[in-house]
């Protein structure tokens, strides 16, 4: 009986020959319906609770009186206006 | 009989000492590659973008390479003995090199028009009066996307224009475009605060191609961090991959519109700012190189450009390569370099 290639006391030749088996078949998994539709609901959810994190830590800042990351990029774009404007 | 296992650990040993000092002196920062390091002056500067004239070379004629969006230029001139660059000018071309720069929330607005009707062609016009001559335009990936559709809408077309790894045939690539094509997820869903795609997201994308690509990237560094040399080739390239840029939001929203769900290229037809732009325009000689075993952007992708093109001097090329191995490696200089340069030759566009 023909043992498979990845069984070899060499462990990188057998890591190779376990990822030239594996890589194709987990690719193929990424790109069935169920699996792209698990990304896209991971991925909105991420934003969800990103947004959700964000706005609060700086609701928390602003009412602190303290200057928010959300306070900082307006006012840097309010600036890169002006210069777009003078150019 | 003792002396064969005794000198066999002593390599062991010594093999394990010198992987333990090169990863030290890479983890410490002491022995990184220097990348991007041919010299070169800025010729022309317009908001982040730039071009290099490379100036170590013997003139010649020009010859413009166009990076993709989302990663760093300096991969058309990784290291010393492994540049893209270097070649050509050792062929005695004269290079310039398009480096779009590091996008912020001020280029968010930046659409696929900008790159292709404003910054490239201001880019070749500062070629030309710097050298003399209309350059021949070499562009991969997505550099070759913004190339193909100025080619296809300029007044004065280059002589000729090489475009390697350019994904034509949408539905060939891979999960991120299959999610924005089919409306999973919106392109606008991927823009962070500054209005850009992250450098992560983009990051990930890619992961997802070969899930497990950068385990085998590390098992390979560690199988060759004895070796000094093959370290630093494996380091620099690696630390390019993962040093993506933020993609222009508006230039991404108008990619995944017109070329991910038109399918624009793959039919010919790429409507950009209002104006329709028709690869069957371009009548210029164009050599199509792609990759055999490139994960990025397929065979079945990038072949489909050789239809498309109605231009009556039209190559398609395969090279043995990976998409980045079109550029850099032994596959570039001696697969990817010989193409290209025999196909200008036998154009007379060589010195």
């Amino acid at each position: 009986m023909k043992l498979p290639e990845w069984v070899s006391p060499d462990l990188t030749k057998a890591f190779f020959a376990a990822e030239r088996q594996l890589s194709p078949r987990l690719e193929a998994v990424l790109r069935t319906d169920a699996a792209l539709d698990a990304l896209a609901a991971t991925h909105a959810v991420r934003r969800i609770l990103g947004r959700a994190v964000s706005d609060t830590t700086n609701g928390v800042v602003e009412a602190l009186g303290l200057p928010s990351s959300r306070q900082v990029r307006r006012l840097q774009q309010s600036i890169d206006r002006v210069e777009r404007s003078g150019q | 009989m003792i002396g064969l296992p005794v000198q066999g650990l002593r390599d062991v040993v010594g093999r394990n000492a010198q992987r333990t000092v090169n990863a030290l002196r890479l983890a410490g920062g002491l022995d990184r590659p220097h990348t991007g390091c041919s010299p070169h002056v800025v010729i022309w500067r317009r908001d982040k973008a730039t071009v290099r004239h490379y100036t170590s070379g013997s003139g010649g004629l020009p010859v413009l390479l166009v990076p993709s969006l989302i990663n760093r230029s300096h991969i058309w001139d990784l290291r010393p003995g492994d540049s893209f660059v270097e070649d050509l000018q050792a062929q005695g071309y004269d290079v310039y090199l398009v480096d779009w720069g590091v996008p912020d929330e001020r280029d968010a607005h930046n659409s696929m028009a900008t790159y292709v009707d404003e910054y490239l062609p201001a880019a070749v016009a500062a070629v030309r009066d710097t050298s003399g001559a209309d350059p021949v335009v070499m562009g991969h990936c997505f550099g070759g996307v913004i190339a193909l559709l100025w080619a296809a809408s300029a007044a004065e077309p280059p002589p000729a224009l090489v475009c390697m790894g350019v994904p034509t045939n949408w539905l060939e690539m891979g999960p991120l475009a299959q999610m924005t094509r089919h409306g999973r997820l919106d392109p606008e869903d991927l823009l962070d605060d500054t209005g850009n795609v992250p450098p992560t997201t983009l990051l990930r994308s890619f992961q997802m191609l070969r899930p497990l690509g950068d385990v085998a990237g590390y098992v390979t560094l560690w199988t060759r961090l004895h070796d000094r040399r093959a370290t630093q080739a494996i380091w620099a390239l690696t630390d390019w991959a993962h040093d993506h840029v933020p993609f222009p939001g508006t230039a991404f929203v108008d990619m995944v519109r017109r070329l991910s769900r038109e399918n624009g290229l793959a039919t010919g037809s790429v409507n950009l700012a209002d104006r329709t732009r028709n690869l069957g325009d371009i009548k210029i000689p164009v050599l199509v190189v792609y990759g055999t075993y490139d994960h990025v952007t397929p065979p079945a992708s990038v072949m489909p450009l050789g239809d498309v093109l109605e231009s009556d001097d039209v190559e398609v090329a395969a090279v043995k390569a990976g998409h980045i191995g079109l550029l850099v490696g032994r596959s570039a200089k001696k697969s990817t370099l010989p193409t290209i340069t025999a196909w200008l030759q036998a154009r007379g566009l060589s010195n």
